[in-house]
């Protein structure tokens, strides 16, 4: 089979457009330089020298013919390999080290030309196998240039578009290594591992070169002249290497857009908290106790330090930026010497880069939920099929977590029925599609999960394409609008009902006003001390929102409902209601009632706005919180102002239907709430229909236990009515 | 013959290089079918391995639990009980080190790799080996760590000073030498008990598992990279003069030759065919990778049996070249990934 592979790649590599890229040469050239180095290790003996000369032989006899093929580069890299081959047979293994380390860039630089002027030509396949000479991305794992070569193949992407990206990619893959190069030298010279040493200034020259251009413009010619400078005084002497990386600390090849940038602090500030975490079991009293720990905690410093140097230009001082620099230096220092300290400077580290590329790559935010949630999905998948249920449904949990808040917040304004659906999805689901919840709870088959799980992720897609769309000032004020309507609604028609009923009954209007706006004065306070003490204070998890929610929707439910049946149990007796208003209905109840019914959209609703402001400018979402507010009160004022025109019994039954109607609204919205604080089990039904509508505006969802609860009050608020029928009937 | 087995294991492992399969889905069943045979082996050493350890233990029992008077009635006999279980736990790591690249990159089985082989006792918040032991006197140990390294390596080879019971000249030389010693013999029985019963279960998510291409990828991305650790703790191992429990029985460079032949394996037979289907370049790339990978840590362990000693520069530049060419080549299948649309989890 092997044999078939080896005849299918000659075959490909006869074909004419890959017969122009000479890849591989340039891989013979890679590996066996490599080999080349590790034998100059050993101790000189025949057949190593033999060995040698063997490889070099064949290094030679790949890379003829390959230099034309490079263009007008192919001269540096044919005089980097005869500098390469004269180090070689001088037997001298530091030479050998570095010259190996300047061909390959070389080589690359070369690749990089011809890569992008294929990619100008619209020649895609050839852009590719030029491609292939390269380096790549370790800390960031960047693929964009690969996907927009491949867009460029499909049409979807135009040429000078594509050549930016491959080339931003390219660059940045370089300056990254250049300062790996860097950090290396310090140590290697540190060891006296001076090999090693030589093949690192080797590395950093070669890319030097490579980013000549780049780095003339970026940092103007006296600067990088000097760098050069600095670079040729490293051979012999490893001080300038301090002096070269100094240099580097302002020096970005690329200005990386803003959604890159936060990529790349995201996992800056990852791999950085990383190193304590890996270190802190690694080395205990000054011992090495875990050398894998130990290991991937010298790693992640190392991708820290990448990724800073991605960022370093974007600091907002210089001050900044070098200090940042010297915390990871310091960082590695003591970490090589297994010593104490590292945690306060991992401390001051994060502290930084929150400070200078914000909260959001800290907390999080969307982009970040959007982009841990298919992972932590993943991972539910993993311990489900190993058969750790209890383990599956904190991890259920944990992926629920990063959906609500981050992405519901700023779904909802844009698609409140899709965040709805999504958030069914992480728990009971429907009757014909079982949510996570409950294919967790059940153990459901694998297979089950794991189309559930496909069905989120394309969902999510969905959601950050919902998310990234664009906002026009007027959508931003019909959002807005929507927001402050659609969370206002229900608690303006509960309010101008029960003071439309109360005035109908001849209870003094002016009696309750100061209480109803009492009892919205301090919910409004109320839901944005909430929102500024769970930002700056308290953690409050999705779950303790999700019950508080629920919890205040059921009490007010309670006392609306105790409010209907006082208001309804003697209804059409009017001295008898005048009786009962001066009992049970009191302007503590009716302040209690204005306060539960908004406090319990308040604090998500401030969680909306918040959100809202990110993707929007402030004028039109205020427009819109005026306007959406102002039709809330319109309809208030609709039910209110009805009062005066409808006969007083007519008014009264319907005010009493509407009131119920809202009670039984906030009875399913609050069993809901606590569905979703995982305090209620839930079983979806599929004789109720499933409609956004019905969820969205009534409080009605297909599922068993707020239908049951609802159909209990429906029952109470029935009886009560017939009741009071029968005993109207019995008096005449 | 500790010897023989070390020098033979590269050969083995070399012998098992892995080839080309013409399509994905033969490439994938190739993955499975290999992994099963080697897996049959593990089970079938590891039964080997709970015979010597109750003949071990019935002799300790023949005198009632008197370690002392065991050996000075049955010292031979004993001496070649220990001898057994060493060879027999190296013959069940030689085929478990052959799959650890496939068990512990596939999402559905690397627990198996944690509690067999690579696990630690909750002594990390990461990577647990999740499982109890009991052992044949009803001992339950919660959490002990991994089968192979943390209980029965340190066990056999003496290194584990809680669990011996009596030093003793086991190679009759007339002196004790280091890790010459008599160890617990219910602990011993109830490891290699555990040792079948976790290889066994292994065994059936493994004959249970659907490969695919998401597995495929992710099982190289995440294997790969552990090289660089694996030589980190070889430099650390007793034989660059570290001073470590484990890794006592024979080099760690075995292990990576195990891990890194995997996932050699897997992409040759699983995502070769996928990658070369577009891009012969990176194909070709990748597959010079692994090639050079593993003839750099092959050559490195041919150096290490031949008794050549390495300069503190030396290693830490195998360290570093092997360190450059895994992530290299995991670079190269992350770009394949995101052409071809594939899920690395985790």
């Amino acid at each position: 089979m092997r044999f078939l592979a080896t005849i299918a790649l000659l075959l490909a590599f006869a074909l004419p457009s890959r017969a122009e890229t000479p890849w591989d040469a340039a891989e013979t050239l890679r590996v066996e330089t490599g080999r080349i180095e590790r034998l100059f290790y050993r101790t000189p003996n025949p057949d190593r020298d033999a060995e040698i000369r063997e490889r070099l032989a064949r290094i030679e006899a790949a890379w003829q013919g390959a230099t034309p093929k490079l263009g007008p580069d192919g001269n540096a890299a044919d005089k980097a390999l005869a500098d390469y081959a004269a180090a070689v047979r001088q037997q001298d293994a530091a030479n050998v080290a570095r010259e190996r380390q300047r061909v390959w860039a070389a080589v690359m630089a070369a690749a990089r030309d011809q890569a992008l002027a294929a990619v100008l030509a619209g020649n895609a396949s050839d852009a590719q196998n030029w491609m292939n000479i390269r380096d790549y991305s370790r800390a960031s794992r960047d693929t964009s240039a690969v996907l927009a070569l491949k867009a460029l193949a499909d049409g979807q992407l135009d040429q000078q578009a594509a050549h930016d990206t491959v080339e931003a990619e390219l660059l940045t893959v370089a300056a990254s290594e250049l300062r790996l190069a860097l950090s290396r030298a310090s140590e290697d010279a540190a060891a006296g591992h001076m090999i090693q040493y030589a093949g690192d200034i080797g590395r950093a020259e070669g890319l030097v070169a490579y980013l000549s251009s780049n780095m003339t413009a970026r940092l103007g010619p006296d600067a990088f002249a000097s760098l050069q400078r600095d670079l040729t005084r490293a051979r012999s002497d490893p001080s300038a290497v301090v002096a070269l990386s100094a240099q580097m600390s302002g020096y970005a090849p690329v200005k990386l857009s803003p959604e890159e940038t936060l990529r790349r602090a995201r996992l800056l500030r990852r791999f950085t908290a990383l190193v304590w975490e890996e270190y802190k079991n690694g080395v205990r009293n000054g011992e090495i106790s875990q050398h894998l720990e130990y290991s991937e905690a010298l790693m992640f410093r190392d991708r820290a330090a990448m990724l800073y140097g991605d960022l370093a230009s974007q600091f907002e001082t210089l001050a900044d930026s070098e200090h940042l620099a010297r915390l990871l230096d310091e960082m590695k220092a003591i970490m090589q010497k297994r010593g104490d300290g590292v945690e306060a400077l991992v401390t001051q580290a994060l502290a930084l880069i929150d400070a200078t590329f914000g909260a959001e790559v800290a907390q999080g935010g969307y982009a970040a939920a959007l982009d841990a949630l298919p992972a932590a999905l993943d991972e539910l998948l993993i311990v489900a099929r190993n058969g750790d249920w209890a383990e599956a449904e904190l991890k259920r949990l944990e992926a629920y977590s990063w959906f609500d808040p981050d992405i519901e917040q700023r779904l909802v304004p844009r698609a409140p029925s899709m965040a709805l659906r999504m958030e069914a999805r992480f728990w009971e689901g429907t009757a014909a599609r079982p949510g996570l919840g409950r294919l967790v709870a059940q153990h459901a088959p694998i297979d089950a999960l794991s189309t559930e799980l496909d069905g989120i992720k394309a969902d999510l897609n969905d959601a950050r394409t919902r998310i990234e769309t664009p906002i026009s000032a007027f959508g931003a004020v019909l959002q807005s609008g929507g927001i402050i309507f659609r969370e206002g609604l229900e608690a303006v028609l509960i309010l101008a009902a029960l003071l439309a009923a109360l005035r109908a009954e001849g209870a003094d209007p002016a009696r309750f006003r100061g209480p109803v706006g009492l009892g919205i004065g301090l919910a409004l306070i109320g839901s944005f001390a909430l929102w500024a003490a769970a930002r700056w204070l308290i953690t409050v998890s999705t779950l303790s929102r999700e019950a508080l929610e629920g919890g205040t929707a059921l009490l007010a439910a309670a006392v609306l409902i105790w409010l209907v049946l006082g208001l309804t149990a003697k209804g059409g007796h009017v001295a008898a209601l005048r009786r009962k208003l001066a009992g049970s209905v009191t302007v503590g109840t009716v302040a209690l009632l204005a306060f539960l019914v908004v406090f319990r959209e308040g604090f998500e609703t401030v969680l909306f706005y918040e959100a809202l402001l990110v993707d929007a400018a402030a004028g039109p979402v205020l427009l819109g919180l005026l306007l959406g507010a102002l039709a809330v009160l319109g309809a208030g004022w609709l039910v209110l102002a009805s009062g005066r025109r409808l006969p007083l019994a007519m008014f009264f039954r319907v005010t009493s239907v509407l009131l119920a109607v809202l009670a039984v609204m906030l009875v399913g919205a609050g069993i809901r709430g606590l569905q979703t604080a995982a305090l209620v089990s839930a079983t979806p039904v599929s004789w109720f229909p499933d409609r956004d509508w019905l969820q969205l505006w009534f409080g009605l969802f297909p599922v068993a236990e707020p239908l049951f609860l609802q159909g209990l009050v429906i029952l109470l608020f029935l009886g009560t009515a017939l009741a009071r029928q029968g005993a109207v009937a019995a008096r005449t | 013959m500790r010897c023989t087995l070390l020098s033979l294991t590269p050969i083995l492992l070399l012998a098992a290089q892995p080839g080309f399969a013409a399509t994905e889905s033969e490439g994938l069943a190739q993955v499975k079918a290999f992994t099963l045979e080697h897996n049959a082996a593990l089970v079938a050493n590891a039964q080997k391995m709970q015979g010597s350890a109750e003949a071990y233990a019935a002799l300790v029992a023949a005198h009632g639990g008197d370690y002392k008077a065991a050996w000075e009635a049955d010292g031979p006999k004993l001496a070649e009980a220990v001898t057994a279980m060493r060879d027999n736990w190296l013959a069940a790591s030689n085929e478990y080190e052959t799959i650890e690249g496939i068990v512990a990159g596939i999402p559905s089985t690397a627990k198996y790799d944690l509690i067999l082989d690579a696990g630690n006792p909750g002594t990390e918040e990461e990577d647990v080996a999740e499982y109890d032991l009991t052992l044949p006197d009803g001992t339950v140990l919660s959490r002990p760590g991994s089968l192979f390294h943390s209980i029965t390596e340190p066990l056999f080879w003496g290194t584990d000073a809680t669990h011996i019971k009596l030093e003793a000249d086991l190679n009759g030389d007339g002196k004790i030498g280091s890790g010459e010693a008599l160890f617990d013999a219910n602990l011993a029985v109830g490891a290699a008990k555990g040792m079948v019963d976790w290889s066994k279960a292994l065994e059936t998510d493994m004959a249970a598992w659907k490969p695919n291409r998401d597995d495929a990828f992710t099982a190289v991305v995440t294997m790969t990279p552990t090289v660089g650790d694996y030589f980190g703790e070889w430099k650390e191992s007793q034989f660059l003069g570290g001073e470590g429990d484990a890794f006592v029985a024979r080099s760690r460079l075995i292990d990576v030759l195990g891990i890194m032949g995997g996932c050699q394996r897997m992409y040759n037979s699983a995502i070769s065919p996928v990658v070369g289907t577009d891009d012969a370049a990176l194909d070709g790339s990748i597959t010079k990778g692994f090639d050079e990978l593993i003839a750099l840590v092959s050559e490195t362990h041919e150096r290490e049996v031949a008794g050549n000693k390495f300069t503190s520069e030396e290693a830490d530049a195998l360290g570093s070249e092997a360190q450059d060419i895994a992530e290299r080549i995991v670079a190269q299948v992350l770009q394949a990934a995101a052409k071809h649309g594939v899920d690395i989890k985790g």
